[in-house]
């Protein structure tokens, strides 16, 4: 018999960035596999694939032994592959019920059958049945995510992914859910469950399967493992890569002198308690944790958007700071590289240079008052992309979105060395780029450290902090669990600290 | 990727969204074609249009109708400039034709029945659209009402403002004859309000290319996230892009009262489609897909053009809608196909 999933060779590439490296792997009919691995090792790009999300760029994948390649998410479900997404998606003006048809009538004929009445049927096994007139915005999270179940189940798959199902349950709610994916299981309904919680993972899986940076790195039976071996073999790849890098041998000691960043008992209401953590002149500390953990709220906080500090004391050179918004940060020396370039950093339909001098374009006057000069405005930044080694060469007219996620980032830096900083924020300084850009964007962040500059370097890449930093800070939950440095400084121990 | 806490309110999409896909910029003569076309599009039809106008009424291309166009399109031409300041921000402003009406009752109000003489009355009438202007600004940036909705209110109060200013009555004396002598005048063979029409334009072409203004609120209007990481304060750019389109189209107001002579309520210029027109027809040209100063100016003379040509070919005159409807839905799908994306506002 066919297996229920068969997945063959999966590549998917997005520019500069391969997310899928020919990944295989089977689900048997009534198999539950659990999914694990690091933020950014594949497994939401594998589950967007066979949801007909994204489309593969090399290999594929069957269902029930048909080649299947959904080009739509309606294509997929019509072959039997149902995703509940990690993101909570409900409509809340409508009711459950509403929720659970909506836009089922697109889907209708795939298998027959009455909704209403298997409507009924599922809400009665997810135990949502006395709900389905409720208004969706008047139930609570682990019940909206029950919702988005029953919605997904209401299309009859086969194969069922779950990504990251319990983030907001309780521990009896994921007892309920676990019910659920066993009778589900009976029916001979595959599922795979994708997860961060290993105890979860390995107390309902069949087979637990790991990836790392696009790739399978192991496939075994759930009994054969703990929660131990599981978190080695998550970071065991990590650990014998870095023995391989080239990381600094020893951390050099906190320099002397005021540090950039003092932030005391910090908190960023609702989601940040009493962070503390200090940046000296100088140093590069990163900071890391799940997703969800906080790391971009308390980078956000700093730099004035969004939600503000609520409590606590922050000191950037060793004066007070109140974040107001981001020109005050600037004021006070402050830079910013945030995450997801394309929505916060770029303006793709200006010029590379006037991306690069949108902070300070007020500084390029002409002999005419108010208006700018070009000329000094190009001649501040040329010799900057220069030094950067901004590609293509002479890239200061193009716009910004012909440039690769590499230079693009480089470009975004370029902005903040127009200006003297005491102190970087950098949230996901690689996010979208290639490997040769990576090293490229170390080595201004080192260089700009040796200049003395404070660095906070956020990333969910648990090697790429330990490998450019000198001390890491490890965030969970909207605080700062652990702090790591010297030996203890390693894939393996930071790995742990933002699981456990 | 890790939590995002933009200030934009819920981004699903662009949360989950893959790294930015960014193609080495294509290559090829077909992209290359496309991007001319693009350039000069507009202007070709424009070129066709004067052609077939004149072969139908070799008067079209005197002197005299010459003139007679652009003196038709200077002072809608000032406020869709106006205008394309908002759209550059990414908003809308409803309220313009309203602003412009109050502007041309209110001006011949304060002359004619408060006996101020011309310099405070423009004054006045000038302070009065930058209110309007700023008022739409604060409810749109700071309280993050919908401008559309905003404006649309605005401009039912402007109207009721028109009313009550003149009594419901018709201001026909009492006008100063110095200032309508000045809004019908020429200088040479050029009319006095394309001067001042052409000034305008310059101006706000030299805010939003030349000044850093102008540079943080095209970042605004293109990625108002991206704007605001960078250290732009996004709101102030708001309310000061509403204040330029309402003080323009107060000018506009004010100096069409002097063109007429006299004033009914709510008779003002009809130039609220023909400003969008505009702006729109403008992002199909020059900087395909965004809006531009030169754009708008051409699509003000397309649609002067128009209207002029279709009278002189004795077509009815209820035409005109369906050409100037046509030529913006025309131009819009132009700008998609060659700009490849366009704005989608």
């Amino acid at each position: 018999m066919a297996p229920r999933l068969e997945v063959r060779d999966l590549t998917k590439d997005y520019i500069g960035v391969r997310a899928l490296d020919g990944v295989s792997l089977t689900v048997a009919p009534g198999e539950i596999v659990g999914l694990v691995g690091h933020n950014g090792a594949g497994k939401s790009t594998l589950s967007k694939v066979l949801a007909g999300l994204e489309r593969a760029s090399d290999g594929g994948f069957a269902v029930d032994g048909v080649p299947v390649s959904p080009r739509s998410a309606a294509e997929a479900v019509r072959a039997g592959i149902g995703l509940v997404p990690q993101r909570l998606a409900v409509i809340g003006t409508l009711t459950v019920r509403q929720n659970m048809l909506l836009g089922l009538r697109a889907h209708r004929g795939a298998r027959g059958g009455d909704p209403a009445a298997r409507l009924e049927e599922i809400a009665g096994e997810l135990g949502i049945a006395g709900l389905l007139s409720r208004r969706a915005d008047r139930i609570g999270p682990a019940t909206q995510r029950l919702l988005m179940i029953a919605r997904t189940l209401l299309r009859e798959p086969k194969l069922l992914i779950l990504d990251e199902p319990s983030a907001a349950f309780s521990a009896a709610e994921v007892e309920r859910l676990f019910g659920i994916v066993r009778r589900l299981r009976e029916r001979g309904i595959a599922v795979i469950y994708v997860s961060h919680r290993l105890e979860e993972v390995l107390a309902l899986s069949d087979r637990v399967v790991a990836f790392a940076q696009g790739r399978v790195i192991a496939d075994r039976p759930a009994a054969t493992l703990d929660k131990a071996a599981l978190a080695d073999l998550i970071a065991g790849r990590h650990v014998e890569h870095v023995s391989t890098g080239s990381a600094p041998a020893a951390a050099p000691a906190r320099r002397e002198g005021v540090p950039a960043l003092v932030c005391r008992d910090v908190t960023v209401a609702p989601k940040l308690r009493r962070i503390d953590l200090e940046v000296g002149a100088g140093e590069v500390v990163g900071l890391t944790g799940l997703v969800g953990s906080g790391r971009t709220t308390l980078l956000n906080a700093l730099w004035g958007v969004a939600a503000p500090v609520t409590d606590g004391e922050v000191l950037v050179a060793g004066r007070p700071f109140a974040p107001s918004r981001p020109r005050a940060a600037m004021g006070r020396r402050v830079a910013y590289v945030p995450e997801n370039r394309a929505r916060n950093s770029l303006v793709a339909s200006m010029s590379v240079l006037h991306n690069v001098t949108l902070p300070t374009v007020r500084r390029y006057r002409s002999r005419i008052r108010p208006l700018l000069g070009r000329r000094p405005e190009r001649e501040a930044v040329a010799p900057l992309l220069e030094r950067l080694r901004v590609r293509p060469a002479n890239a200061l007219q193009r716009p910004i979105s012909a440039l690769s996620g590499g230079n693009q980032q480089k470009a975004i830096i370029a902005r903040w060395l127009l200006i003297d900083v005491d102190l970087l924020l950098f949230d996901e300084p690689t996010e979208g780029v290639d490997v040769g850009g990576r090293e490229e964007i170390y080595a201004v962040v080192r260089e700009l450290a040796q200049r003395g500059v404070g660095v906070l370097l956020s990333s969910s890449d648990v090697e790429e902090v330990v490998e450019q930093c000198d001390r890491v800070l490890v965030m969970r939950e909207g605080t700062i669990a652990a702090e790591l440095a010297g030996a203890e400084l390693t894939v393996d121990r930071v790995s742990r600290a933002c699981i456990a | 990727m890790s939590t995002s806490t933009a200030s934009s309110p819920g981004d699903p999409v662009a949360a989950a969204s893959p790294p930015p896909t960014t193609l080495p910029d294509a290559v090829g003569g077909r992209d290359a074609l496309r991007r001319r076309l693009g350039a000069i599009g507009v202007p070709l039809i424009l070129l066709a249009l004067v052609l077939i106008f004149q072969a139908i009424n070799d008067a079209f291309l005197s002197g005299d109708n010459i003139r007679t166009i652009f003196e038709s399109a200077a002072l809608p031409t000032v406020v869709a400039c106006g205008l394309t300041v908002v759209l550059v921000l990414g908003q809308f402003d409803l309220s313009i034709q309203a602003v412009a009406g109050l502007g041309t009752t209110a001006v011949a109000v304060l002359m004619a029945k408060h006996g101020l003489s011309v310099a405070p009355a423009i004054a006045l009438v000038v302070l009065g659209g930058a209110l309007v202007g700023l008022v739409n600004g604060v409810l749109v940036a700071y309280a993050r009402l919908a401008a559309l909705v905003v404006t649309i209110g605005m401009a039912s109060l402007l109207n009721g403002a028109e009313f009550a200013l003149t009594g419901s009555q018709a201001i026909s004396t009492g006008i100063p004859p110095g200032f309508i002598e000045f809004a019908r005048s020429e200088v040479g063979p050029i009319p006095t309000l394309v001067i001042v029409a052409a000034g305008a334009a310059l101006v706000i072409w030299l805010l939003l290319d030349r000044t850093a203004l102008g540079r943080e609120m095209r970042a605004v209007g293109a990625n108002a996230d991206a704007a605001r990481f960078a250290g732009v304060n996004v709101e102030r750019m708001i309310v000061i892009g509403f204040v330029v389109a309402a003080v323009a189209a107060a000018v506009a107001g004010l100096l069409y009262a002097g063109r007429q002579g006299n004033v009914y309520p709510l008779t003002g210029m009809s130039i609220l489609l023909q400003s969008f027109a505009a702006c729109f027809i403008g992002a199909a040209m020059f900087r395909v897909g965004q809006f531009n100063i030169p754009g708008t100016i051409v699509g003000s003379l397309l649609a002067a053009v128009v209207s002029n040509g279709l009278l002189l070919a004795n077509v009815a005159n209820y035409a005109t809608y369906f050409f100037q409807g046509g030529i913006l839905i025309a131009a819009i799908l132009f700008a998609r196909v060659v700009g490849g994306r366009a704005q989608e506002a």
